[in-house]
């Protein structure tokens, strides 16, 4: 549905969208190119994050350690074929399929949610450009050129928003590919990263629950959308099972101990006061795991689960799980208040992640940034400097740009109003589902990776305020 | 016609000047909080290194001692615990003092953004807030005005077995891949400074207080100081304006005498700290007489 007649822009709204989009564009291309100049100066180097060492290690054995799941490693076998013919530059392939399904993704999330949620039509063609720009962001465009999974995981959980986007403005609540493409989303995902497939299952409880709303608040029932609704629950229940029996026929190398919410609770509530809770813990624990193995824990996180923990589970199999998070609540009873507070800013640094960014970028605060920042430059550290900052700053730039538009576009399309704030509330609710389980299962400290989706949908409702339907 | 003309007007101006304005955000980035007061005319000496070089422990540090000496102006870039090497690994939590090491200092220096450690540190210990310090230091010099760079690392490397070498000979891992990264990193940055590699020093290892082994005979993994040395010595070989300390042949600190110039195993004292001085006067002396 274009925007209609009468919610033509007035003369203040034409001219602060035309300058809107003359900015987008400068920043635009300047960030294009930087990425460009970053990407081959990156060339087949492979940023250093521990993961990556893992998966590349579990994609040659073809094994998993119920952590980093099979997935992305079969990914990385597939380009790893090419080796005879690419040799190192394998990685490139990798790099490339990253790009490419990211930026489709992209497309098709903007245009889906300019189409549905602001009803401003939008060509998948010009789509595509927007989506050069949202994939060149300095923090996203790090993760298309990281042997890690956060790029197509990020491109999958876009893609769903997308189709739920779809569905919600869908003729009669009921549009079938969409809803085949959000099945293929969560049963990609389950496979890929657990913490991305709890996001989409949010996502997609939520979104069945809103159309299930919408029906009963409406006079006549739709049989379409409540067919839809019951698809969504159906795939929310079936769908990660099958991934989990998936992931359980991979062999599992056993370096790792088993995987449990329990034990992936460990990053936020154990780490990194191990050491100091322990005399706080019962003789069940202390039974098994003697005082000096947490002495040197809050240096090395990695440590935990490779060794403390496949100590626990080796000792006590039947009870490792409960203990793990007997351990956990302990932590979480000894330290509320901290945690309560750390986890408190991080979750406002998510939300509003283009002013986060330039907190951690010019100030100093207990965060990751300065970890990833380092992965990044390994290869370049002037350019990688010049990109970031140039990145960052245009990102917050276009932040705040939408924010005026958003507005603008309020209070001169009053119709409008309702729709549009039902749309914001729909994509903070997004960022809610998606970033929440991530950062629950993380260390205490900002880390941008959890935030890629954040910053997705701010891009997104801002390029989609600025952005002017052809009259 | 006109109103479409004048919208691309606005259009093309505003959009060039978005793109200008968004690159000098780059140089807030990458700019010079602390700005370092540099004495005019005066030869510019940059140490980094361990904490043989950081720490004064009594009495003046080695740049400071140097200043006096010279009359030049140093600035004390080195920070206690550090190797040439990373460790290999790419933990979740680097070993923070891996996060000031050569290899990645260096890397620091060039992109001349020290919120890459500022910040990953917000609530380190007082060491590592000293170690910030001097990353602010060392992003805010002006290095192409640098004249001598002292490199002095190899006690770490030797402790923590970090390997001396490997396949890959800029495999930042291993003591000289490190060391040729760093040479090759900072010839870039500072394309006028002579670079001194200043080798391990003699060390020795004590049970009940008495001295079991040295650092010739110990081998922590890595291989024995005499072993860092010679890489050392082989790294400055191959570069031009690279020059070479040999700590260990030229302080002659040894098993008979090291009291007098270590305060502990590994750590130079005082007169310790007088000798290497000696030498690096002398080092310099000879540079400066061969140009």
């Amino acid at each position: 549905m274009e925007l209609k007649e009468n919610c033509k822009d007035n003369r203040i709204v034409k001219y602060l969208r035309l300058v809107a989009m003359a900015v987008l564009a400068g920043i635009g291309v300047v960030q294009v190119i930087l990425a460009v100049a970053w990407a081959v100066a990156n060339g087949s180097h492979i940023q250093g994050f521990y993961d990556s060492s893992v998966y590349l290690s579990n994609a040659i054995n073809g094994v998993s350690d119920g952590w980093r799941l099979a997935g992305y490693a079969c990914v990385i076998k597939l380009f790893m074929l090419l080796k005879g013919i690419l040799k190192e530059y394998y990685v490139i392939g990798i790099y490339l399929f990253q790009v490419t399904v990211s930026l489709f993704c992209f497309a098709e999330g903007f245009r889906c949610a300019a189409v549905y949620l602001f009803d401003k039509k939008i060509s998948l063609k010009k789509a595509l450009l927007f989506a050069g720009y949202i994939v060149t962001i300095p923090i996203v465009w790090q993760m298309q050129f990281a042997i890690l999974p956060d790029a197509i995981c990020l491109a999958l959980t876009v893609l769903l928003f997308a189709q739920l986007v779809k569905l919600f403005g869908a003729k009669e609540g009921f549009c079938l590919p969409a809803l085949l493409v959000i099945g293929v989303s969560i049963l990609l995902l389950g496979v890929f990263h657990r913490h991305y497939l709890y996001g989409a299952l949010a996502m997609a409880f939520v979104g069945a629950f809103i159309l299930l709303i919408r029906q009963i608040k409406k006079s006549y029932r739709n049989r379409k959308t409540l067919l839809t609704a019951f698809m969504l629950l159906v795939s929310i229940i079936v769908l990660p099972m099958v991934a989990e029996k998936i992931n359980q026929a991979v062999p599992n190398n056993g370096a790792y101990a088993t995987y449990s919410m329990a034990a992936d609770l460990w990053k936020r509530f154990v780490f990194p006061d191990l050491h100091e809770n322990y005399p706080h813990y019962t003789e069940r624990i202390t039974a098994i795991l003697p005082d000096y193995a947490t002495e040197i824990c809050d240096e090395y996180y990695e440590y935990y689960m490779n060794s403390i923990g496949l100590m626990i589970e080796i000792a006590n199999p039947e009870e490792a799980e409960s203990i793990y998070f007997e351990m956990a609540r302990i932590g979480f009873a000894l330290h509320r208040r901290d945690m309560i507070k750390s986890a408190v800013k991080e979750a406002i640094g998510y939300c509003f992640i283009p002013f986060a960014m330039e907190k951690y970028m010019y100030n100093n605060g207990n965060s990751l940034y300065g970890h990833n920042y380092m992965k990044m430059y390994d290869c370049n550290p002037k350019l990688t400097a010049v990109y970031m900052h140039v990145g960052m700053n245009g990102f917050m730039v276009m932040a705040v740009l939408g924010c005026i538009m958003f507005l603008a576009e309020g209070i001169s399309h009053k119709n409008l109003c309702k729709k549009r704030m039902l749309a914001l509330g729909w994509c903070a609710l997004s960022i809610g589902m998606v970033t929440a389980p991530m950062m629950i299962f993380a260390v205490a400290k900002f880390d941008y990776r959890i935030g890629l989706f954040s910053v997705f949908v701010w891009i997104v409702l801002a390029m989609t305020s600025i952005y002017k339907v052809e009259e | 016609m006109l109103k479409e003309k004048k919208e691309k007007i606005i259009f093309i101006g505003v959009a060039v000047l978005s793109a200008i304005l968004i690159l000098c955000t780059a140089l807030i980035g990458t700019k010079k909080f602390y700005p370092v007061e540099v004495e005019a005319h005066k030869t510019q000496i940059l140490f980094l290194g361990d904490s043989n070089i950081a720490y004064d422990f009594e009495g003046k540090d080695i740049p400071e001692l140097v200043y006096d000496r010279l009359g030049v102006t140093t600035y004390n870039g080195a920070i206690g615990g550090t190797s040439a090497a990373k460790i290999n690994t790419e933990n979740y939590f680097d070993d923070r003092g891996d996060m000031f090491c050569l290899y990645n200092i260096t890397k620091v220096m060039e992109s001349g953004d020290h919120n890459a450690v500022a910040d990953y540190y917000g609530t380190g210990s007082q060491r590592e807030k000293e170690a910030v310090g001097k990353v602010m230091m060392l992003t805010d010099l002006r290095l192409e005005e640098v004249d001598y760079i002292v490199l002095s690392y190899g006690l770490n490397d030797y402790t923590t077995g970090r390997p001396i070498y490997a396949e890959d000979p800029y495999a930042e891992y291993t003591y000289a891949g490190a060391l040729r990264a760093a040479v090759e990193r900072l010839q870039k940055l500072c394309p006028n400074a002579k670079i001194i590699l200043s080798s391990i020093t003699y060390c020795v290892f004590m049970e009940g207080g008495e001295v079991v082994m040295d650092g010739y005979e110990r081998n922590w993994g890595g291989g024995t100081i005499e072993e860092y040395r010679d890489a050392m010595k082989l790294v400055s070989s191959e570069y031009e304006n690279v020059y070479f300390m040999d700590n260990l042949e030229y302080l002659g600190i040894g098993r008979d005498n090291y009291e007098q110039y270590l305060r502990d195993e590994m750590h130079l004292n005082e007169a310790g700290r007088e000798i290497y001085v000696d030498y690096l006067e002398e080092t310099i002396n000879g540079i400066e007489g061969e140009l």
